[in-house]
């Protein structure tokens, strides 16, 4: 049975990035889930079972979400914007200003999707999984799987349209 | 309206968009898409978004690279028990003491005060192009001048000045084929209050930010210590953030 390769997790770790933030919807927790879902990874031999290490990297990432949900949901709420996340948004990140306040956009507006369809458009449009590698990552059936995938990119398509038009119409 | 398909035309739309279907089934779909505008603007939503999550070219940062380099990596305990970074640490305080000041000047006018002045009438023919310097016009507030963006397609097509708590405001207003109008106001004297609903872009050292506000995008930033507003009804975010950097 192949074994998950530690040296390997580098090369998955911008769309691993890109996939917290959009479960997220906070690039600082994006920040944190990653580290932690790396951590989990790294404690013990990991063994492969048909996936392919970023198949089986963001089912890591997803379980490590929930699990992190779980435990902030038995803490008292934060109210407002992190003021990490406001120091944090200062960074210079070398992309230009528009395509970073869009891409910003886009993936606030994943996260706030329904919990099963944000995660299928995380695993198949962002990630790059095939529909029948999401379904084996996420536990569930290709039809299933595609079928989420459809709803999800014609609510993010629907709402970001509301947005602009809110922009432009008023 | 929200028409309920099938699943099995919903998995074939999904699929068709993102060129996972086979070649026959695509051959035969394309044409029944074709012939069905309802079909054909679902499908554009599929596209649509699947170009804009192909469009988020977000890395990891370099902090996160360092974080879960092989072997460093530990589990996290809570949030509220993690050792702040040095980094971190400048950055707070640098932030507390910039809401410390902001929250000296609440009666200072904001920027949510200053931009209606860029959406409002023109009053004054526009400024021509200046003599010495064909990169920007004639108009400036306390040397820095207002750009020439004609060869970006942006003209400018008239302009105003107010006062606003003893700040001079001055304003010019561009068109363009492609968007509606935008205004561009400076304001003499230092940084205006942005407000607690901003979201701020960082770009060659600039802070943007960026502000929805009575229906208006707001982009603001700074020149030379002044305040600069780039406001329209009609024009996304997005294209005023690239005017920005060009001014």
């Amino acid at each position: 049975m192949p074994q998950l390769d530690p040296d390997s997790l580098a090369r998955h770790i911008d769309r691993l990035y890109r996939a917290a933030w959009a479960l997220c919807g906070s690039r600082v927790d994006a920040e944190d889930l990653v580290q932690e879902t790396y951590a989990r990874v790294l404690s013990g031999p990991r063994f492969l079972r048909g996936e392919d290490e970023l198949a089986y990297l963001l089912a890591a990432l997803r379980n490590t979400f929930l699990s992190s949900r779980r435990r902030a949901a038995r803490r008292p709420a934060v109210i407002g914007t992190p003021i990490e996340d406001l120091a944090l948004a200062g960074q210079d990140s070398g992309v230009a200003p528009e395509a970073a306040f869009e891409a910003t956009e886009v993936l606030e507006a994943i996260s706030r999707l329904p919990d099963n369809f944000r995660m299928a458009l995380i695993a198949v449009d962002l990630v790059g999984l095939t529909y029948g590698e999401a379904a084996k990552a996420l536990g569930t059936r290709e039809a299933t799987i595609t079928s989420r995938v459809y709803r999800a990119r014609q609510q993010l398509s629907r709402t970001l349209s509301v947005q602009t038009a809110t922009n432009t119409d008023d | 309206m929200f028409v309920r398909r099938s699943r099995s035309e919903e998995d074939q739309l999904a699929r068709l968009a993102d060129g996972s279907i086979d070649a026959a089934e695509r051959a035969r779909l394309e044409q029944t898409v074709a012939s069905s505008p309802k079909l054909a603007a679902l499908l554009a939503e599929q596209k649509r978004a699947l170009g804009l999550a192909a469009a988020v070219d977000v890395a990891a940062p370099a902090s996160l690279l360092e974080r879960v380099d092989t072997g460093q990596t530990r589990p996290l305990r809570a949030r509220s028990w993690r050792r702040p970074s040095r980094r971190a640490i400048l950055v707070t305080v640098a932030a507390v003491v910039l809401l410390v000041v902001l929250a000296s000047r609440v009666h200072a006018p904001s920027v949510s005060t200053e931009s209606h002045f860029a959406l409002d009438a023109a009053t004054l023919a526009a400024p021509g192009q200046s003599p010495r310097d064909h990169a920007v016009l004639s108009a400036a507030v306390a040397g820095v001048a207002f750009p020439d963006w004609s060869g970006h397609g942006w003209s400018a097509t008239g302009a105003r000045n107010d006062t606003l708590d003893g700040h001079g405001v001055e304003t010019v207003f561009y068109t363009s084929d492609e968007y509606a109008r935008v205004g561009y106001s400076i304001v003499a004297g230092g940084p205006l209050s942005v407000g607690a609903t901003s979201r701020t872009v960082v770009h060659h050292g600039v802070a943007y930010s960026v502000i929805r506000a009575g229906g208006a995008s707001v982009v603001t930033w700074l020149r030379d210590g002044h305040t600069c507003v780039l406001a329209s009804e009609h024009t996304p975010a997005s294209a005023l953030l690239r005017l920005a950097q060009l001014a």
